[in-house]
């Protein structure tokens, strides 16, 4: 196992065990004298100092370590948890989480981060310091065994035939017994040799000891411990019966499962698609055959295809991760922004355990967190607004994910004001965004929300209202191929909904030509293909070309002037009008020709091309050409801004 | 104290809850010739030691259910696993914790830091042929 590997397993143990922090943290907020939840606190910050002080990233060890002794006092009850203290501790995940943020890209904190931290360091050590000058209260243990029946120990004391020479001396520990409680002691001689062989200097003397205290078993130990050496002694308490009754629990937990780097599943996601590239060569040599050369082998090659599918499936599901590690990241996010805000706010989450690509659900994260700031921020009403509208002054912020055929959905939900359809129009003619007078219908109105540059903050707050608010989230959304739609209701709330795909790397696509170049369109976005009659092709007054396809009048895209192709064939009659959907609305793309639908692997594009609109990726086909695939959001986008562009 | 036979492989229990330091320490330890059985909390550990009697075992003193020292003293205290020998993981900084461990019977420390896996080996061959 080398450094990187290692590496990469301590980043993702580490970003667990911080979440689990976080989440207790919050838990102890709740209820700040839960003991499990203050020993799982501890365990967290404790384990996270051994991790990182083994990887070597020793100002996470330092910060960890300043955490643990705070956490120590917790525990041991010499402090209790108040409201201030659970706020310094969130403090002080937020700085380890970018700490391990900062070892892992291996950037150095900035020197305003490294204030920060210094700052909590400072507070905390001035905690432990004070607990330690408090008066030191006793142990909580101690107080309560005070008035406890007393209780017989039975201690085996054999020391190392050498303790006299190491200056240790065994009845310091009778001695040291003697302040606890009534000792007697059994002195076992057996191993005194005759004599004549008797070193003065060795000590062969064993003991039981007797002892009958009410100090708890603790301080027991300790006298015995720090009295002498490493030497075999030990303790029962005698009548007692320790560790009685407990049940056996089922196998380890480690047995049932594997934990593999994502690297390694996404190598695995690759070959599949490079065997699937592979296939689609094969089928196209075998097509190629004649038939009666070729039934055994189109067969075979029709069973390769099934398994290549179960495999891919296979290979899929086990990206497949749960959206809860997700959502636990946001009870912290809306306590926080309900706290910047003043408004008592609740987060309820639904469905934690629906499962999600694991790509996906990283970049669905950000979007979420944008909803949601929205929810609390613009959403929610101010506590005296919503008791004049007889609602309770706690607003409800919902997060919910469910499956639902090919897709995911994750809904944000809030019982706020809802969004006012009339003022949004107002704020869209007032951005330019809607000629004045322009009637839309309610859905319509909702859509405005997330046109670049649209806000209907009326104070641009500290935490969203910029006006990049929703564009940049339904962008996001498409990229992942997903959609954002938004329904509300006056006075109830809104719900934003995302639509994700379950995967991303593979996709059933129909390859199209242009200007004798391949391009791939995702089959789930076309609605049907058409060779469009001669005369269902107009020209609009502002210059958009439509064709009419069974009475519905649809913008047509020449995908060729897109990619400044010149076209096989300018006639759009001799081509092929594709119609896709997106989001309810629809579009016809012209293209020369289909050329068949196949399984294609979605190669990212390099970020240096910086996603070119309308592209979302590319692939490799069966005959071995490159094609980009297209982005029917994005496609949708230009269509409507070139409409838009000549317009004005 | 059980020493390996020749023939078979010595076995080693790694008591630890942090998912990490068990993962390296498994694959540090097999790669090793052992074989590694592993518990996740005071309670597992203290049954696993009873049941399979490793040749030695590494024990972490915080741990869920049943803290470590308390694992050590029930293990030094039942004759059938006082002989096994204890090698206890510390993190930095918790030295009062080591001596207080080795006073109460453990073989051996280990502090979690830098060349783990090194001092791993070092420590468990300085154990295992005692």
């Amino acid at each position: 196992m080398d450094r990187a590997e290692l590496l990469e397993l301590f980043f993702q143990e580490s970003g667990e065990r911080l979440r689990e922090l976080e989440a207790s943290l919050l838990g102890l907020e709740r209820a700040p004298g839960d003991a499990d939840l203050l020993g799982l606190v501890f365990r967290c910050a404790h384990n996270l100092k051994g991790g990182s002080a083994m990887m070597g990233f020793t100002e996470i060890t330092r910060f960890t370590h300043a955490l643990e002794a705070t956490l120590d006092q917790l525990r041991s009850g010499r402090r209790p948890v108040t409201r201030e203290i659970v706020d310094t501790l969130l403090a002080s995940a937020d700085v380890l989480q970018a700490l391990l943020a900062h070892a892992q890209r291996e950037t150095e904190p900035a020197p305003a981060e490294r204030e920060t931290i210094e700052r909590l360091i400072a507070v905390l050590a001035a905690f432990v310091g004070a607990a330690a000058t408090a008066a030191p209260a006793p142990p909580p243990v101690a107080a309560a065994d005070a008035g406890a029946e007393p209780v017989r120990y039975e201690i085996d004391f054999r020391v190392a035939p050498d303790l006299l020479r190491r200056g240790l001396d065994p009845l310091d520990v009778i001695d040291a017994l003697a302040d606890l409680g009534e000792v007697s002691a059994v002195v076992d001689a057996s191993a005194l040799p005759p004599l004549g062989e008797l070193d003065p200097e060795q000590c062969y003397l064993a003991w039981t000891l007797r002892l009958l205290t009410r100090h708890p078993r603790e301080e027991v130990e300790r006298c015995v411990e720090f009295a002498v050496d490493p030497d075999a002694i030990t303790i029962r308490s005698v009548g007692a019966a320790p560790g009685g009754g407990r049940a056996p629990r089922a196998i380890a937990d480690d047995a049932a499962a594997v934990r593999v780097p994502v690297r390694k599943v996404d190598q695995l996601v690759d070959l599949v698609g490079e065997l699937a590239t592979t296939h689609a060569m094969l089928a196209q040599i075998v097509n190629g055959l004649a038939p009666e050369r070729g039934t055994r082998l189109h067969e075979v090659v029709g069973q390769i295809d099934r398994q290549l599918r179960e495999l891919h499936e296979g290979i899929m599901a086990v990206r497949m991760v749960s959206v809860r590690t997700l959502f636990a990241r946001f009870p912290r996010l809306v306590r926080d922004l309900a706290a910047a805000t003043g408004k008592p706010v609740v987060l309820e989450t639904v469905g934690e355990d629906t499962e999600l690509d694991k790509t996906v659900m990283e970049l669905v994260a950000d979007p979420l967190t944008h909803l949601l700031r929205n929810a609390v921020d613009h959403g929610i009403e101010p506590p005296a607004t919503r008791r004049a509208a007889g609602k309770p002054a706690l607003g409800t912020v919902r997060i919910a994910a469910f499956q639902q055929g090919g897709h995911v959905y994750i809904e944000v939900a809030d019982d706020g004001g809802g969004l006012d359809s009339a003022r949004i129009v107002a704020k869209a003619v007032e951005a330019g965004l809607l000629a004045p007078g322009e009637s839309v219908s309610d859905d319509e109105a909702l859509a405005l929300i997330m046109r670049p540059g649209f806000t209907t903050a009326d104070a641009v707050t500290q935490l969203s209202g910029r006006g990049v608010g929703m564009d940049v989230v339904r962008r996001n959304v498409a990229t992942l191929g997903g959609s954002l739609t938004a329904r509300s209701t006056p006075g109830q709330g809104t719900t934003f909904r995302i639509e994700l795909p379950l995967t991303l790397a593979m996709l059933d696509g129909q390859v199209l030509e242009v200007a004798g170049q391949p391009l791939v369109l995702p089959l789930i976005a076309i609605t049907e293909s058409v060779r469009p009659a001669p005369g269902s092709v107009h020209v609009l007054a502002d210059r958009t070309e439509v064709v009419i396809v069974r009475g519905a009048t649809l913008p047509l895209v020449r995908l060729h002037r897109l990619f400044g192709q010149a076209p096989a064939d300018d006639d759009p009659t001799h081509g092929i009008a594709v119609i896709v959907e997106h989001e309810t609305r629809r579009a016809a793309l012209l293209v020369d020709a289909l050329a068949g639908q196949q399984q294609i692997v979605v190669k990212s594009l390099d970020t240096g091309y910086g996603r070119p609109d309308g592209m979302a990726a590319a692939t490799i086909l069966g005959d071995g050409r490159v094609a980009l695939i297209l982005d029917v959001p994005g496609l949708m986008r230009l269509a409507s801004n070139g409409r838009r562009k000549t317009a004005a | 104290m059980i020493r390996p036979g020749p023939a078979r492989r010595p076995c080693v229990l790694v008591a630890e809850d942090d998912r990490f330091i068990r993962r390296i320490a498994t694959m540090a330890l097999e790669r090793q010739g052992f074989t590694v059985l592993t518990a996740e909390d005071g309670e597992a550990a203290l049954r696993q030691v009873r049941e399979a009697l490793p040749d030695v075992v590494l024990l972490d003193l915080i741990m869920p259910k049943v803290q470590g020292f308390e694992v050590l003293r029930r293990l030094k205290q039942d004759p059938a696993t006082a002989g096994v020998p204890v090698i206890v993981l510390s993190s930095l900084g918790q030295e009062s914790d080591v001596q207080r461990a080795l006073a109460a019977g453990a073989a051996g420390y280990l502090v979690k830091a830098e060349r783990y896996m090194q001092n791993l080996a070092d420590e468990l061959d300085k154990v295992l042929r005692r």
